[in-house]
């Protein structure tokens, strides 16, 4: 499903230069659960935003389904992403004046899904994360573990083939962390491909490889399954 | 989609109360001031240029050259309008009109309406709708009266009026024969009753004269007429009647179409380009600085708080928003921001439209029965909307997600930024204004202080007016009598009032050239120096009574003595036409015709024969209560013309009026420059309120280092006093550059000084001042361990 190489990625400042990711070359087949591993400033978020057509890599390649997506414009990453990518983030990032269901329906309405689709989809999906009863709630209305419950119902509600997760379970406590860890199993169960970025070893053994970096390439892979 | 932008929207800005509230108040303000001064505009663009046959209506102008300057006028001669009419085939119809003021009667029922003599084709030609009577418009009967609907309903009431009998000054009987319906505001001509031209000949007799330029002529041009092949034609219409007389060798007559008679009435160099289209493109300004202003305060409100936007636009983003749709979603908000205000803008219109008319003496109306108002506010709104939003949106939706999910998205503050350089546009707007208002009120009062040369303290005057003239001299006898006068003098005209501008005189030694001076010529049948306070500085004054050949005495004021050149006047001949005077003594200068002009030359002739006495000023007797001398001043007019009501003017209450229009002026650029300011600081406020808010943690951490809470307030408030010293520099040369020209179109004016500038400056820097400390005081005084604990 993913295939990278030599992918490259500098941050330039007036004064200072970063290399983010140094001539990495990895692979994801479909139906994996991969965790990226490695200390802070190792490169893992960049991959991530590259990953997810957040951002684009100074050079190498990223082939998406075999489909080169490394030089797509704004417009063809927003459609490419909005059909195949779901995201989970570390703080969640729901938004503040929409209501649990709201937020979930957000990627249909921007994938121009009919209204009783929209419902029908949502309804399934915030009953799979057990947060129907919360439906009409804001999030600063509900728990950290709810919130990320619903920032997953809202990465999986378009059906997207990829999920990525940085650091999913950070700002939870352990058991509300398990929680998540267990969702994204049964996702990538039924067959959702996820790259997951973490610190925590203890969620890396929910996948099926690791990758590890250090200084935007990649050390050692470990295959757990 | 739609519904949820708007569900976000409304979500949001109930969330930011406080933002909404001073956006909201701002450009509520801001459209309800533009929306006024809009709906201004459109009364001033619409005046006139409603006439049935606005396209062919022109009026007749004269164009001369005075000392080398070309010049115009509107005034022409009698008989011009019908020899229009009969030689010219290209011209369809013609009107003339004449002012006048008269006592109509309907038994007891008497009023002083002002009205026009006017030809037979008048209502016709302009299409003033005829109410009831003779549907043609045609007043050709000399016994008719057409009379507005107004005039009507105090005359009679709810009944009838066509067919009833009229009397005019207590002496002649008209019949109504139409009723007209009122002539709106946006008319030059404003009358009650119109006459027919007959009656004008029976009152004051005919004047065939050409020389006299006493009424206006209105043509009506055939359809498909070039106006310049007429106006080529007529070209010298006026001096071809004339032949011989080399002071109209310069003269020439020229069409001015109606369209253009109100917005472009002012002659710069014999042509006619300024007027109120000055005015109008002044506001138009005003009108657009404002809700700019307003916008402004969006615009810096909503970049400030960028932050907090800033993730929702990544989560939508990474949701697969496309940056157009996002652009979509924050204009909406702004459009919805803008309606609401547009609610509150309408209310606070229809609460101030009433003060607006009352302060420019408009009669501005609010229709709201009329479509097209609706969908001028939807304009406004959708305008404001947009032009508020648009920055916004843009500069919103191009958030990277990648950056603000990280929380990479940082404010800057102390830089030069986008946001500084608006707050300097409001500023330096709002401190223009202030100056504007502030020249105009020193130039009112620069004019008002201006030493009149005559006593204006309790004296007045009452027309001369039907058996007053009969009876005038047993009036004067019984005044003075009564004890409630010390002294009276009959005039033509009241002090304040108009006088005739003539030349054409010669004097011993006068040139050619001296025949083109113009004096203005006021007129006494005696104790003028008395009456008036102006002083004596060579001679004496006029005195029929000692001495009878005074009826031929002239006085001249020190200007009129300047442009005879004559070293010792008194004793001297001038002569014009059939008139032969004396100068028999030389007063001061006083003040005659507008206090902004410089001194004009003035000839004050004795009891001439010539001019009549329409007025009769009387000084009361300081010695008795006013109301005491009003009354036995009543009871003398009643007593001798008791067909008219008793009307007496105060001279100091008159001669104010003659400051209305500044007035007006002052006001209003004072009203928008107090709007511009209050809008400008609810930006500032929530600027300051914003700043001291992100800051906390750095002012936080000062104080643990050991600043003063004033120093705090320092350092935020530095970062507003700036962009106010910037403003003020920027704002200062274009007033002072707009205020110049303004003034150049005063002879008698104030200097700018440079106290203006500076009273401007701190008024700005004091209101701006208490608007930031009023925020940033709350920040500096907290306990600084709150701001580390929430780090």
């Amino acid at each position: 499903m993913i295939k990278i190489s030599g992918l490259e990625k500098i941050y330039r400042t007036e004064e200072v230069e970063t290399v983010a990711l140094n001539d990495l070359s990895f692979e994801v087949k479909e139906g994996e659960f991969v965790a990226v591993m490695g200390p802070s400033g190792c490169g893992k978020s960049t991959l991530l935003n590259i990953l997810g057509l957040l951002d684009d890599p100074d050079a190498g390649s990223f082939l998406f389904n075999g489909i080169e997506v490394a030089k797509f414009n704004e417009r063809k990453r927003a459609d490419m992403r909005k059909k195949n990518i779901g995201f989970v983030f570390q703080s969640f990032n729901l938004i503040d004046e929409l209501t649990v269901f709201e937020n979930v329906e957000l990627p249909l309405m921007y994938a121009g899904v009919k209204k009783t689709e929209r419902k029908a989809r949502v309804d399934e999906v915030l009953e799979k994360v057990q947060i129907m009863h919360r439906r009409n709630h804001f999030p600063q209305q509900l728990s950290g573990g709810q919130q990320q419950r619903v920032a997953v119902a809202r990465a999986v509600v378009n059906r997207p083939r990829l999920i990525l997760a940085d650091e999913p379970t950070g700002n939870l406590d352990s058991s509300n962390g398990n929680e998540v860890m267990q969702m994204l199993t049964d996702l990538n169960e039924a067959g959702t491909t996820i790259v997951m970025v973490t610190h925590s070893e203890h969620d890396a053994r929910y996948s099926h490889r690791i990758i590890r970096m250090l200084d935007g390439h990649t050390v050692t892979e470990n295959i757990l399954v | 989609m739609i519904k949820n932008y708007f569900k976000t929207a409304w979500r949001s800005l109930w969330k930011n109360r406080s933002f909404t509230i001073l956006n909201v108040l701002g450009l509520s303000v801001g459209m309800a001031a533009t929306c006024m001064i809009l709906l201004w505009v459109q009364q001033e663009l619409r005046f006139d240029r409603w006439y049935k046959n606005t396209d062919r209506l022109y009026q007749v102008y004269n164009r001369d050259v005075s000392s080398g300057v070309a010049y115009t006028y509107s005034s022409t001669p009698n008989p011009m309008g019908p020899v229009l009419k009969t030689d010219y085939p290209e011209i369809e119809d013609v009107s003339r009109t004449a002012e006048g003021q008269f006592l109509i009667a309907n038994k007891d029922r008497q009023f002083k309406p002002g009205g026009l003599f006017v030809d037979a084709g008048f209502v016709s030609m302009f299409g003033f709708q005829v109410l009831e009577g003779d549907a043609s418009g045609l007043l050709e009967n000399p016994g008719d009266i057409f009379i507005t609907e107004a005039l009507a309903g105090k005359l009679f009431g709810k009944g009838d009026a066509v067919g009833r009998l009229l009397t005019l000054n207590d002496s002649l009987s008209l019949k109504v024969a139409a009723v007209l319906k009122d002539v709106p505001a946006a008319s030059r001509f404003r009358f009650e009753f119109l006459l027919p031209w007959a009656t004008c000949i029976r009152l004051y007799g005919q004047y065939p004269n050409w020389t006299g330029n006493n009424v206006r002529t209105y043509v009506l041009l055939k359809p498909g007429v070039p106006a310049a092949v007429v106006g080529s034609k007529i070209k010298r219409v006026t001096a071809e009647h004339v032949p011989g007389d080399h002071t109209l060798r310069e003269l020439t007559q020229f069409l001015h179409p109606a369209s253009k008679w109100h917005l472009y009435s002012k002659s710069e160099n014999g042509q006619l380009t300024d007027g109120a289209i000055t005015k109008v493109r002044v506001f138009v300004l005003v009108a657009l600085l404002m809700i700019i202003i307003a916008c402004i305060n969006f615009i810096n409100l909503t970049t400030a708080r960028t932050g907090r936007r800033a993730k929702e636009v990544g989560v939508r983003k990474v949701a697969g928003a496309r940056k157009p749709l996002l652009v979509l979603q924050f204009l909406n908000e702004s459009i919805l921001l803008a309606l609401l205000s547009g609610v509150i803008a309408v209310f606070l219109l229809s609460m101030g439209l009433p003060v607006f008319n009352r302060l420019i003496g408009a009669d501005l109306k609010l229709n709201f029965g009329d479509f097209r108002l609706w969908f001028f506010f939807l304009g406004i709104i959708l305008m404001t909307g947009a032009g508020a939003g648009l920055y916004p949106a843009f500069y919103l939706a191009s958030f990277s997600p990648v950056k603000v999910l990280k929380g990479g998205l940082q404010n800057n503050h102390g830089s030069f930024s986008l946001r500084k350089l608006l707050v300097v546009t409001q500023f330096a707007f709002a401190i223009a204004l202030i100056i504007c208002t502030l020249i105009i009120k020193k130039q009112m009062r620069y004019a008002q202080d201006r030493a009149l040369g005559y006593n204006k303290d309790q004296l007045l005057f009452s027309p001369v007016e039907g058996d007053a003239q009969k009876n005038y001299l047993l009036i004067k006898q019984a005044l003075l009598q009564s004890g409630a006068v010390t002294t009276v003098s009959g005039t033509q005209n009241p002090i304040t009032g108009f006088a005739p501008n003539y030349y054409g005189f010669h004097w011993e030694g006068s040139t050619e050239r001296d025949a083109k001076s113009g004096f203005y010529l006021f007129n006494t049948d005696g104790a003028f120096t008395k009456t008036f306070g102006t002083k004596i500085i060579a001679g004496r004054d006029i005195d029929a009574s000692r001495f009878p050949a005074d009826s031929t005495a002239v006085l001249l004021n020190e200007k009129a003595v300047q442009l005879l050149h004559l070293k010792d006047p008194v004793g001297k001949k001038i002569w014009r036409d059939d008139m032969s005077l004396t100068i028999v003594g030389v007063v001061k200068n006083y003040v005659s015709g507008s206090p902004y002009s410089n001194t004009l030359p003035v000839m004050i002739l004795g009891p001439h024969p010539n001019f009549s006495i329409g007025t009769l000023h009387y000084k009361l007797n300081p010695a008795r209560p006013v109301q005491e001398n009003i009354a036995a001043v009543t009871a003398v007019f009643k007593k001798y013309n008791p067909g008219y009501p008793f009307e007496f003017h105060f001279v100091d209450q008159e001669y104010a009026k003659k400051f209305a229009s500044e007035e007006e002026l002052g006001t209003l650029i004072g009203l928008f420059s107090a709007l511009s300011i209050f809008i400008a600081c609810l930006g500032l406020f929530g600027l300051a309120a914003y700043m001291a808010e992100t800051r906390f943690r750095e002012i936080g951490i000062r104080k643990v280092l050991g600043a003063s809470a004033s120093g705090i307030i320092g350092l935020l408030a530095k970062d507003f006093i700036v962009p106010m010293l910037i403003a003020l520099a920027i704002a200062s040369p274009i007033a002072w550059w707009l205020m110049h020209q303004w003034l150049q179109g005063y002879s008698y004016r104030t200097d700018i000084g440079w106290l203006v500038f500076l009273i401007a400056g701190m008024v700005v820097f004091g209101v701006a001042l208490i608007t930031i400390v009023s925020q940033t005081i709350r920040a500096a005084l907290s306990n600084p361990s709150k701001a580390l604990r929430s780090q």
